[in-house]
C-alpha cells in the first residue's frame, strides 16, 4: 500500500506492507538504526518514537498508521549540524552510559517538554516511567531534562 | 519491496469501512491502536489474513458532551481519555484509570475501543465501563446503530457478544453531576503495572457522607465483580475504619470464592503465598480507594 | 604533570556520547552488509529428554533458508563458555547441539536465512520430537541417590572445604544458624546477546565483531573449536548496550562463528529479549547456610558456610563461582576460624552463569543478612557489631594470605552512619510503629568489599601501546572492554592528565585482536586499576622517549629540559620549546626513529574496595508493597576518575540490589521447568518512578598504587544493597524473612501467618 507521512520533518511517499513493524520499517528498510529493540512488546521503551509529537512504542506500531502523520526518530533531532537541547544536556550530564536506552529516553523527554516546557519531578519520571535504564538509577537522566527546561525557559524568557 | 504479510486496509469513510468489513473473515481482525494486536503477533496467538485499521475514521476518534452524556469515540487514547475536561470532572474514574494504564507510550496510542473489545481480565477500562454505566455505540455493516450496556456487551462472559459485520463505535457514559467516581489499581510498581486487583467505585456525596455507592473489584474473576454490599456497608458514612475491615472481609471471601471455583491456579502463581496474595491485599486496595475517592 | 588535574575527577561525559546521543553509533546488533545472513534460533520445549527426530526438510525448502542445523550436522566437540583464557581448565560440556536436552529453552536447531522473517518461519517449520526422561528441576533432586544424569560426570561438582582454623571445636557462647535463599534473575541488559561474524573468502580469515568482555578469550575458544590458528581469527569488540556479567562468557560466538565458516558468508545472530533469558544465563539461584560463633562482647570466634548453587543444566563457571564466594569470606571481618563448603548442582533448567561481582553479592547477601540477624536477636547495634570485628586497612585477608590494602572497611561504616543519621533514623521508626498502623519502618545496614583487580588468584598482566603520530596527537591500543561505563573515557582522561593534551587529541578504540596486545579481559572490576596503571605508565615512558628526541633537537641536557601542555622546553630559556609535531617530525625525518612505547602492567597489589548500603524502609502491611524510603551507598573508591558516571553506577547497583531483595524473580515453572517470566511484561523491574531517592557518598583517599589514586566501582555498587533492604524489611516487621525476593506475597504471608516456607 501507499503511505504518505512525515519523516524527521521531511514528506515522504513510500510503498509498504503496511502490517510490516514500523521498528523494522525503520531500522531494516530506512537503516534508521537509532531506534533500537530492547523486547518487542512495548515493555522497556528503547523503540521509543514520536508520532505526531506523542511518544509511542515503533515496536507496536504497523507502518500503515503512519498515513497522514509525522513521525519522528532520534536521527531527526539533530539539525543543521546541532544538536537538540537534551541531548546537549544528556551528554552534559553524564546521562549517557551504554546508550542504548538513550535513543528512546531522549525522545520520551522531548515529548514532554513539547507537551509541557515546566514539568514537575513528579511529571518528569511519569514521562520516562516506561523507558528502562539499567545502568543507572535515573537520576542523571532527570538532571538532564530538568536542565533542558529551565535553560529552554529562561531562553524564551529573555 | 516485500510480499505484503496480510491485506492491510484503512478506510476513511463508512462506505469504505462498510466495503472492508465485506471482506473480513474469521481470521480478519481490527487494528485500534495496536498495543496489544501487536503483542498477540509477536506471540503467534492468532492468525490473520486481514487487518483493517480504524485509524481513518474521523466518526471513531474524539471525546464530547452529548446531550446529558459523554461520548468517546472507541479510538480516543487512554491519553486523549485521561486529560479530556469532562472526563476529568464527571467521569473521574476513568479518568483516573486511563491516566495509569501502562506507560506513557502505551497510553499515546492504546484505545478505549481496543481495551474494551481485548476484554483482558486485568483490563483497566472495562470495571469502570460497568460502574458508569457505560453504553456501547456498536455500527453494524449494514449502516444500522445498537447500543449494548455493559452487562449485555459482556454477556458471554469473557469476549464482547458482538457480530462478525459489527464494530465498535464509540462508548457512552452518562453524566450525572451529583454523583462522583474513583478508580485505583495494585500492582507490582506503583506505574507501569499490572493490576493484581483493581477497584472502582461511585456514589452520591451529601452533607460528606456517601449515598447510593456503587461499586466494582476488578481482575479477580474473568469480568469484573460487581459488590452491592458495599451500598449498605459504606452507605451514609464516610467510610470508617470498621466498614473499610467490613468491607475487605466481604471481598476477601469473595475473592476466595472464586479462586475456589477455578479449575487451574494462575500459571504465574507457582507458591501458595501468591496464590493467596489477592484475598489479602484487597484491604489496602479498599484504603486507597476510599482515600483517593475523598481527596478533591 | 600538573598540579591541579584537570580531567581526572572531572564530569565530562562519557565516550561516544554524541553517538549515542543521536542514534548514530553502531552496536552489532545495527550492522548490515549486502549479503549478511542472519540466524535464528529453535528451543526445546521439554526440561530433559533426547531428541528422537528432527525434520528440517520443510524448513529447509523454503526460499532464502541457506542452511539448518542441528546435532546431526554439527561436530560433536564440545567447548566451555567460561573458558577466558587459553591456559585455563574448564568443564566443556557444552556443543553447538546436543541430541540430549537438558533445559525447557535449550537450543536444538538454527536457521541460516536472508532476512529475519524467512529464518523465524524456517525455524517454525521444523518439526522435532522428542523422547521425555525425568527432568530434575530442583537442587534436591538433581542431587538425590540415583537421581538421572545430566551429564556423564554426574550433577553434582562439590567443591573441596575452605578456611582455616576449627570451627567445630572453638568455642563462643552464641551460636547462631542463618537459612537464606536467591531467586533467579535476568541481567537485563537493555541491549540483548549479538554477534556478528565474517568468512573472508580473499585472506582466509575470520572476522568477529560482539559485545563481550574478552576478545582474546573467545578467539581462543573459537580457534580450538573450529581448528583455525587464532591469528586468522580477528575478534573485535563492538559497542555493548550493558552486560553485568551476561557478556562475559562466550555464549553466541561459537554458532555464529561456525555458521560464518560453514558458509563462508557474512552471518549475524540477534537474540530476542526471551531467548537472552530463556538461553543465555540467568544470575544463580542458591540456598546457603551461616553459622556463627560470638562471644558476649561481640567479637566473631568463628563462621560456617555452605552453599548449594544451582548450576543449572550446565556447570560452565559455577564450580569456580561456588569457590570464588568461599574465596570472599576472609576479606571484611577478622574472623580466626572458618569453613566454607558447598556444592554446584546442575539441574534441568536454564543455565545460571556470571552476574555483576561474581560471588561478592552472594556474599554479602549471605554473611550480612546473618550479622543481622544476629544483631536483631541479641539487641546489638549492627553498625557497632561490624565496628568491632572489621578488618584494618592493611591487614590479611585470611583466605589467601594477601593484604587487604587500603580498604577503608572501618571508615565506610563510621562516614556513612553520621551521613545517613542512622541513630536518629533508627529511633524514628521505633517511634512511628509504636502506633501499630497500616505502615511498618525499619532500617538496615550492610557491607562488603570487591576487588580492583585478580591479584594474585592469577597473573594480572595488561599491556598498553602507544605511539605519537606525525602531528603531534597520540594513539594508544589497550584491550579495553567498556560496558558503556565509561572506562575508554577514563583511560582517555588519565592519557590526556599525563600528555597534558586535550582530549580530542587521544585516539583509544576498544579491544581487537589485531591492534591490542593481550589482555585478560573486563573481569573482577579490573579495568581501571589495572588497564589504568598500564596505560599511564605507558604514556610516562611515551613522554620519556620524546623528552630524550626535544633534548638532541634542542641540543640541551634532557635533565633540564620541562614539560607543559605538550611543549618541552629547557628550564633556563622556556622561549626555546618544541611542540610533540616538531619532536615526530625531527624523530621521523632527521633521527630516523619512531616515537612509541609498550608497557606491560603486572599488578601485584589488589586494593579492597569497602562499600556499605544504609536503608530506610516502609512496608505497608495492607498490601505487602514496600518502599525505600531513603538509602545511601558509601564506596571506597580512591579517585572517582568520572564522576558523574560512577554515581550513575550506583543508581545502577541500587537498581539491581532492590530487584535482589525484593522484585526481581525469573520464575520457572514447577511442573515442566519452563520459564514462565521470559519478557518483560511481568519482571517489573524497577523504573523512574520507583526508584528511591538515594544517596551517594565516595570516600577518596588515592590507593597509592591506583591511577591517579583510584580503584574500583562497577561491581562494588551492587554488593551491600540487598542485605541492607532485607534487614530494614525485617526490623520494621519483626519478621525473619531471608528468601528473597521479599516480593508482596511474601510479606504478607509472613503478615499473616503463612504458607510458604522462610
Amino acid at each position: 500500500m501507499r503511505i504518505e507521512y512525515w519523516l524527521n520533518g521531511e514528506h515522504r511517499v513510500d510503498e509498504v506492507d503496511g502490517s510490516r513493524r514500523l521498528l523494522d520499517y525503520l531500522r531494516e528498510d530506512l537503516g534508521l538504526t537509532g531506534t533500537k529493540e530492547g523486547c518487542g512488546e512495548g515493555e522497556c521503551g528503547a523503540c521509543t518514537v514520536l508520532l505526531d509529537n506523542k511518544a509511542v512504542h515503533a515496536c507496536l506500531t504497523m507502518v500503515g498508521q503512519l498515513q497522514g502523520r509525522s513521525l519522528t526518530t532520534i536521527e531527526g533531532l539533530e539539525k543543521n549540524g546541532e544538536l537538540d537541547r537534551l541531548q546537549q544536556t544528556f551528554i552534559r550530564n553524564g546521562a549517557i552510559q551504554c546508550g542504548f536506552c538513550s535513543p528512546g529516553m531522549i525522545l520520551s523527554a522531548k515529548a514532554l517538554l513539547m507537551e509541557n516546557p515546566n514539568p514537575s519531578d513528579e511529571e518528569i519520571r511519569m514521562a520516562i516511567a516506561g523507558n528502562i535504564c539499567r545502568c543507572s538509577g535515573y537520576r542523571e537522566i532527570r538532571a538532564a531534562i530538568r536542565e533542558a527546561a529551565d535553560s529552554a525557559r529562561e531562553e524564551a524568557e529573555e | 519491496m516485500r510480499e505484503p504479510r496480510w491485506e492491510y486496509l484503512q478506510p476513511a469513510d463508512r462506505e469504505e469501512l462498510f466495503a472492508a468489513m465485506a471482506q473480513m473473515t474469521e481470521d480478519s481482525v481490527f487494528l485500534a491502536g495496536g498495543t496489544d494486536l501487536l503483542c498477540e503477533i509477536r506471540e503467534a496467538k492468532i492468525k490473520i489474513d486481514r487487518i483493517v485499521s480504524l485509524g481513518l475514521l474521523k466518526e471513531f476518534s474524539g471525546i464530547r458532551l452529548e446531550g446529558d452524556g459523554i461520548r468517546i469515540g472507541s479510538m480516543a487514547t487512554h491519553g486523549e481519555i485521561a486529560a479530556d475536561p469532562s472526563v476529568r470532572r464527571y467521569l473521574r474514574a476513568l479518568a483516573e484509570a486511563c491516566a495509569h494504564v501502562g506507560s506513557k507510550q502505551i497510553r499515546n496510542k492504546g484505545t478505549i475501543g481496543g481495551n474494551l473489545m481485548n476484554a483482558s481480565p486485568a483490563g483497566d477500562m472495562i470495571p469502570c465501563f460497568f460502574l458508569l454505566h457505560g453504553k456501547a455505540e456498536i455500527l453494524s455493516s449494514d449502516g444500522t446503530t445498537r447500543f449494548a450496556e455493559a452487562g449485555e456487551f459482556y454477556r458471554g462472559g469473557g469476549a464482547p457478544a458482538m457480530e462478525r459485520n459489527e464494530v465498535l463505535a464509540a462508548v457512552h457514559f452518562p453524566v450525572v453531576p451529583e454523583r462522583d467516581s474513583f478508580f485505583v489499581k495494585l500492582g507490582s510498581r506503583t506505574e507501569v503495572t499490572i493490576a493484581q486487583i483493581s477497584a472502582c467505585m461511585s456514589a452520591k456525596k451529601k452533607d460528606g457522607m456517601f449515598e447510593d455507592v456503587e461499586f466494582y473489584l476488578g481482575s479477580v474473576d474473568r469480568t469484573p465483580l460487581p459488590v452491592p454490599e458495599a451500598a449498605a456497608i459504606l452507605g451514609g458514612s464516610l467510610g470508617t475504619v470498621e466498614e473499610r475491615n467490613r468491607l475487605s472481609e466481604l471481598l476477601s471471601k469473595r475473592i476466595q470464592e472464586i479462586q475456589a471455583k477455578r479449575k487451574r491456579p494462575p500459571r504465574l502463581k507457582i507458591r501458595e503465598s501468591e496464590r493467596h496474595y489477592k484475598e489479602r491485599a484487597v484491604k489496602g486496595v479498599v484504603y486507597d480507594l476510599l482515600d483517593g475517592f475523598d481527596r478533591p | 604533570m600538573r598540579e591541579e588535574l584537570k580531567f581526572v575527577g572531572a564530569s565530562l561525559s562519557n565516550d561516544q556520547a554524541y553517538g549515542k546521543a543521536t542514534g548514530a553509533i553502531t552496536y552489532c546488533s545495527d550492522m548490515t552488509a549486502p549479503g549478511m545472513l542472519v540466524i535464528r534460533l529453535k528451543l526445546s520445549t521439554i526440561a530433559h529428554g533426547w531428541i528422537d527426530e528432527i525434520d528440517i526438510e520443510e524448513a529447509l525448502a523454503l526460499p532464502g533458508v541457506r542452511a539448518v542445523y542441528y546435532w546431526g550436522n554439527t561436530p560433536d566437540r564440545k567447548y566451555d563458555r567460561g573458558r577466558v583464557a587459553s591456559y585455563e581448565e574448564a568443564p566443556n560440556q557444552e556443543r553447538l547441539f546436543d541430541r540430549h536436552v537438558r533445559f525447557y529453552g535449550e537450543r536444538v536447531a538454527a536457521v541460516v536465512a536472508e532476512s529475519e522473517e524467512i529464518a523465524a518461519e524456517a525455524c517454525r517449520r521444523i518439526r522435532v520430537s522428542y523422547r521425555e526422561i525425568p527432568a530434575m528441576l530442583t537442587m534436591e533432586e538433581a542431587s538425590r541417590e540415583g537421581a538421572e544424569k545430566i551429564h556423564e560426570e554426574g550433577n553434582v561438582y562439590e567443591a573441596p572445604e575452605a578456611g582455616w582454623g576449627d570451627f567445630e571445636n572453638c568455642q563462643a557462647e552464641y551460636c547462631q544458624k542463618t537459612q537464606v535463599a536467591l531467586g533467579r534473575m535476568t541481567h537485563l541488559s537493555m541491549e540483548t546477546h549479538s554477534c556478528r561474524a565474517l568468512w573472508d573468502k580473499s585472506s582466509g580469515k575470520l572476522t568477529v565483531w560482539t559485545g563481550c568482555q574478552t576478545v582474546f578469550g573467545i578467539r581462543s575458544t573459537l580457534g580450538d573449536f573450529l581448528g583455525l590458528p587464532y591469528s586468522k581469527i580477528h575478534v573485535i569488540k563492538t559497542a555493548m548496550g550493558g552486560s553485568f556479567g551476561c557478556k562475559q562468557e562466550t555464549l553466541v560466538e561459537p554458532l555464529t562463528a561456525w555458521a560464518a565458516c560453514d558458509l563462508k558468508a557474512d552471518v549475524r545472530l540477534v537474540y530476542t529479549r526471551e531467548e537472552q533469558i530463556i538461553h543465555t544465563m540467568l544470575k544463580h539461584n542458591l540456598e546457603g547456610v551461616i553459622e556463627s560463633k560470638i562471644h558476649p562482647d561481640g567479637k566473631i570466634e568463628g563462621v560456617r558456610v555452605s552453599v548449594m548453587l544451582d548450576a543449572g543444566a550446565y556447570q560452565t563457571i559455577s564450580p569456580s563461582y561456588l569457590r570464588t564466594i568461599g574465596g570472599k569470606l576472609g576479606k571484611v571481618y577478622r574472623i580466626p576460624n572458618i569453613t566454607y563448603g558447598g556444592k554446584s548442582i546442575c539441574t534441568n533448567t536454564a543455565v545460571n552463569g556470571s552476574f555483576r561481582s561474581w560471588g561478592s553479592s552472594e556474599e554479602a547477601a549471605l554473611l550480612e543478612t546473618h550479622w543481622n540477624q544476629v544483631c536483631a536477636d541479641r539487641g546489638w547495634d549492627p553498625v557497632e557489631f561490624r565496628l568491632k570485628n572489621v578488618l584494618n586497612p592493611y591487614e590479611q585477608d585470611g583466605m589467601h594470605g594477601v593484604t587487604i590494602g587500603n580498604a577503608r572497611l572501618r571508615d565506610v561504616l563510621t562516614a556513612g552512619r553520621e551521613r545517613f543519621r542512622w541513630e536518629e533514623r533508627k529511633q524514628a521508626c521505633l517511634e512511628k510503629n509504636k502506633a501499630q498502623g497500616r505502615y511498618r519502618y525499619g532500617v538496615g545496614v550492610a557491607m562488603g568489599s570487591h576487588t580492583s583487580s585478580f591479584y594474585p588468584y592469577i597473573a594480572d598482566v595488561a599491556t598498553a601501546t602507544a605511539r605519537l603520530q606525525e602531528d603531534g596527537s597520540l594513539t594508544l591500543h589497550i584491550a579495553i572492554h567498556d560496558h558503556g561505563c565509561g572506562t575508554v573515557m577514563a583511560m582517555k582522561k588519565i592519557a590526556a592528565e599525563v600528555m597534558e593534551l586535550d582530549l580530542e587529541q587521544i585516539q583509544l578504540a576498544e579491544a581487537d585482536t589485531e591492534h591490542c596486545m593481550y589482555d585478560y579481559g573486563c573481569y573482577g572490576s579490573r579495568t581501571t586499576y589495572v588497564l589504568g596503571n598500564a596505560v599511564k605508565k605507558c604514556c610516562e615512558k611515551l613522554k620519556e622517549k620524546a623528552k630524550h628526541v626535544a633534548a638532541y633537537q634542542l641540543q640541551c641536557s634532557a635533565s633540564v629540559l620541562r614539560y607543559q601542555d605538550g611543549r618541552f622546553y629547557p628550564e633556563p630559556e622556556p622561549e626555546r620549546s618544541v611542540s610533540l609535531r616538531e619532536i615526530s617530525d625531527y624523530a621521523l625525518g632527521t633521527l630516523g626513529e619512531d616515537i612509541y612505547t609498550a608497557y606491560t602492567h603486572n599488578s601485584v597489589e589488589n586494593p579492597g574496595v569497602a562499600c556499605a548500603h544504609f536503608a530506610e524502609v516502609s512496608v505497608d502491611t495492607f498490601t505487602g508493597s514496600v518502599k525505600v524510603e531513603h538509602c545511601l551507598s558509601v564506596h571506597d573508591i580512591g579517585r572517582a576518575i568520572n564522576p558523574d558516571l560512577c554515581r550513575g553506577q550506583v543508581g545502577s547497583g541500587i537498581q539491581q540490589g532492590i530487584g535482589i531483595a525484593l522484585s526481581e524473580e525469573i520464575k520457572l515453572d514447577p511442573k515442566t521447568g519452563e520459564v514462565l517470566v521470559s519478557n518483560l511484561k511481568n519482571y517489573e523491574v524497577t523504573n523512574a518512578c520507583d526508584m528511591p531517592d538515594y544517596d551517594v557518598l565516595f570516600l577518596e583517599e588515592p590507593d597509592h598504587e591506583g591511577p591517579f589514586g583510584a580503584k574500583s566501582i562497577g561491581e562494588v555498587v551492587l554488593v551491600p544493597v540487598a542485605p541492607a533492604l532485607v534487614a530494614a524489611v525485617n526490623q520494621a516487621l519483626g519478621t525473619r524473612l531471608y528468601r528473597m525476593p521479599l516480593t508482596p506475597a511474601v510479606i504478607l504471608d509472613a503478615i499473616e501467618g503463612g504458607h510458604d516456607e522462610n
